[in-house]
């Protein structure tokens, strides 16, 4: 137990080291300009510093509503796709479908695809039904596109669970619901951990669905993000990134620290 | 009426015949085991009776009551799966309580049966730890364990003690026949394994290719081989072609009929069961011991005993048997197998 932790603990540092190489190189620039009056390159650091930006991006309520915004839609979001994947992904998994093919497929298809008239569209149906400049057709935008790769990520946590764990379970007398509640579930859970994150992180994140259904009522963290930037203020525009970092590595600890504890200490007991 | 009988099984997967028209039964508290080589279709059977396997055909019943449409959970067989199917996510304690709990027992006779049965296995102090902070053999028995602490009717084990290491295995496979029979739980139980199966069961089956081919005790299956399967099968053997003439085949002093159109016979000689004497000794026979005449052509030193290639007149092919007395290449000698020790087919 002792030596599987400390190499836990080493694998940990690693991956979180190999994460802020990744992360740092663009995030001191963005926390220097947030900071900056003058930044003429090819200074390594901007000329004058400053906290008026901080404090004007504070005083207009804007932001904050933005971002109070972003969260409610990304947490709503993991909460429907999770609760429509559970179901169809076990399915998936322990019924053979050759599901993954196509999962993979409409996984890598937005890659492929260009997004923008496929929101513009939606957009423009939700305009129809009354969905358009509110909160929930956002959120049933990111549902629906994130339920792809919440499906793909938690029909492969299913399938790594032997059938063998539920088929004892069902042999001393479990039925199916219980056998799913007390052993597939709790083994489950870093996979839905994982795929909770997944999604939590990419609506955090959306611009187009978010930008052309919320439009003209609502503005989600990236899009005003995106409206700072296009009006040249870097700083603004900095200034709101590092924010909208802020809920997303709270999601990570609260999430990694919460469902571990409770899974460790024998959720399925 | 017996506790668990099966009844013309059959299952077809596609063009394979996992289960082809098995009968069986297990009568009182008896451990019947079931032999063949891999994919003979000896878990499909088990699997079958514990409800995982739908049957194309045939009935099973279970103390006379018909069980073949029954769900898993509700027909009190538990089964030993072969790779053990711990939950890794609970602790020995859970593992092992996780049937009790599903009846419905109050929580202080849970643990008084946990703790009976963490004792009765040997896994005092064990009861706080997770399955993978176990041995092999530790594992093995949470397995036995939450299998027998619900009081089955019936007990499954599937290759119980394959996933261990041969010494620890010669010594468990005691270990469980005692333990079944103190329990006296009535025990189907599968392996590859035919020196295990015959030294713990009461009474074996022989399947080959979905098929039972021969049933009995252990000294019956051994001593009384029905087929070339079987008595290769079982025990150590030495096995010649020897040719077949009108129904007649004659190897060393014996001849015996057997079927017309077959044109080479097979001799299964149990290679443990030669006496080896030197070719000119005076040695007195029984009518029925088959009489060899050869020159030891090789010689492998085994511990207890040796190894000899033997090359015996008018057949082409080398013997080789186990004899503890050291002879040296090169020598003439005499091998005497007594009846019962060998089998033509
Ligand atoms: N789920 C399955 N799908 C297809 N073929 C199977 C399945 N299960 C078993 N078989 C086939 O049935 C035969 C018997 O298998 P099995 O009962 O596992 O044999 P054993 O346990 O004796 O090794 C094998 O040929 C195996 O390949
Ligand atoms: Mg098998």
């Amino acid at each position: 137990m002792k030596r599987f932790s400390i190499w836990k603990l080493t694998l940990k540092v690693v991956v979180i080291i190999l994460i802020l190489t990744l992360m740092v190189g663009p995030l001191v620039g963005i926390v220097l300009w947030s900071f900056a009056r003058r930044w003429y390159w090819p200074s390594p650091i901007p000329q004058e510093f400053t906290l008026r930006f901080w404090h004007d991006v504070f005083a207009q309520g804007r932001v904050l509503d933005s971002l109070i915004l972003s969260v409610t839609v990304a947490l709503i979001t993991v909460a429907l796709s999770l609760a429509l994947s559970l179901p169809a992904a076990y399915g998936f998994a322990r019924y053979k479908l050759p599901i993954e093919r196509i999962l993979l497929i409409l996984f890598l298809m937005p890659q492929a695809f260009p997004q923008l008239p496929v929101f513009i569209n939606l957009a423009s149906i939700f305009g129809r039904i009354g969905l358009k400049g509110n909160m929930w057709g956002i959120i049933l935008a990111h549902t629906m596109a994130s339920l792809v790769f919440s499906l793909w990520i938690i029909t492969a946590t299913f399938k790594a669970i032997p059938v063998e764990l539920e088929q004892a379970a069902q042999n001393l007398g479990a039925s199916r619901l219980k056998v799913f509640w007390t052993i597939t579930f709790p083994l489950a859970v870093p996979g839905l951990i994982a795929g909770s994150i997944f999604v939590f992180l990419w609506s955090m994140g959306e611009f187009t669905a978010a930008f052309f259904i919320g439009a003209p009522f609502i503005q989600t963290a990236p899009v005003l993000m995106y409206t700072a930037s296009m009006g040249y203020n870097m700083q603004i525009a900095s200034v709101i990134s590092i924010i909208l970092i802020i809920p997303s590595l709270l999601f990570m600890i609260l999430i990694e620290r919460y469902l571990k504890a409770e899974y460790i200490s024998g959720l399925g007991g | 009426m017996a506790v668990l009988e099966g009844v013309n099984l059959k299952k077809y997967y596609g063009k394979v015949h996992a289960l082809d028209d098995v009968s069986f039964a297990i009568e009182g508290n008896e451990l019947l085991a079931v032999i063949g080589p891999s994919g003979s279709g000896k878990t499909t059977l088990l699997r079958s009776i514990a409800g995982f396997v739908k049957l194309d055909g045939g009935r099973i019943f279970l103390h006379g009551e018909d069980i073949t449409d029954l769900a898993p959970e509700k027909r009190n067989v538990a089964m030993f799966f072969q790779n053990y199917a711990l939950w890794p996510h609970m602790t020995v304690f859970e593992n092992i309580a996780y049937g009790l709990k599903l009846r419905k027992i109050d929580k202080k006779t849970i643990k008084e049966k946990v703790e009976w049965a963490l004792e009765f296995l040997g896994l005092e102090g064990l009861a706080d730890r997770k399955p993978s902070q176990l041995s092999g053999g530790q594992q093995q028995r949470v397995a036995l364990a939450r299998a027998i602490v619900v009081e089955p009717k019936v007990l499954l084990l599937d290759e119980p003690l394959s996933n261990l290491d041969a010494k620890i295995r010669l010594r468990i496979r005691f270990e469980l026949k005692a333990l079944q029979q103190k329990l006296g739980i009535p025990t189907l139980y599968v392996t590859h394994d035919q020196e295990e199966a015959l030294s713990i069961a009461d009474r074996v089956i022989v399947m080959h290719e979905g098929k039972i081919l021969q049933s009995g005790t252990p000294e019956e299956i051994y001593r009384n081989p029905r087929n070339l399967f079987v008595a290769d099968f079982v025990g150590m053997n030495t096995i010649v072609k020897v040719p077949a003439e009108n129904g007649l085949v004659k190897v060393g002093n014996i001849t015996k009929r057997i079927e017309n159109e077959q044109k080479t016979a097979s001799v299964v000689i149990r290679a443990d069961e030669v006496n080896i004497v030197d070719a000119t000794a005076d040695v007195s026979t029984k009518e029925g011991d088959l009489v060899l005449i050869g020159v030891i052509k090789d010689r492998l030193y085994l511990g207890s005993k040796y190894r000899y290639e033997v090359e015996v007149e008018d057949i082409n092919e080398p013997l080789f048997v186990n004899h503890e007395v050291d002879v040296a290449p090169g020598k003439k000698v005499k091998m005497i197998v007594p009846e019962g020790s060998y089998f033509i087919f």
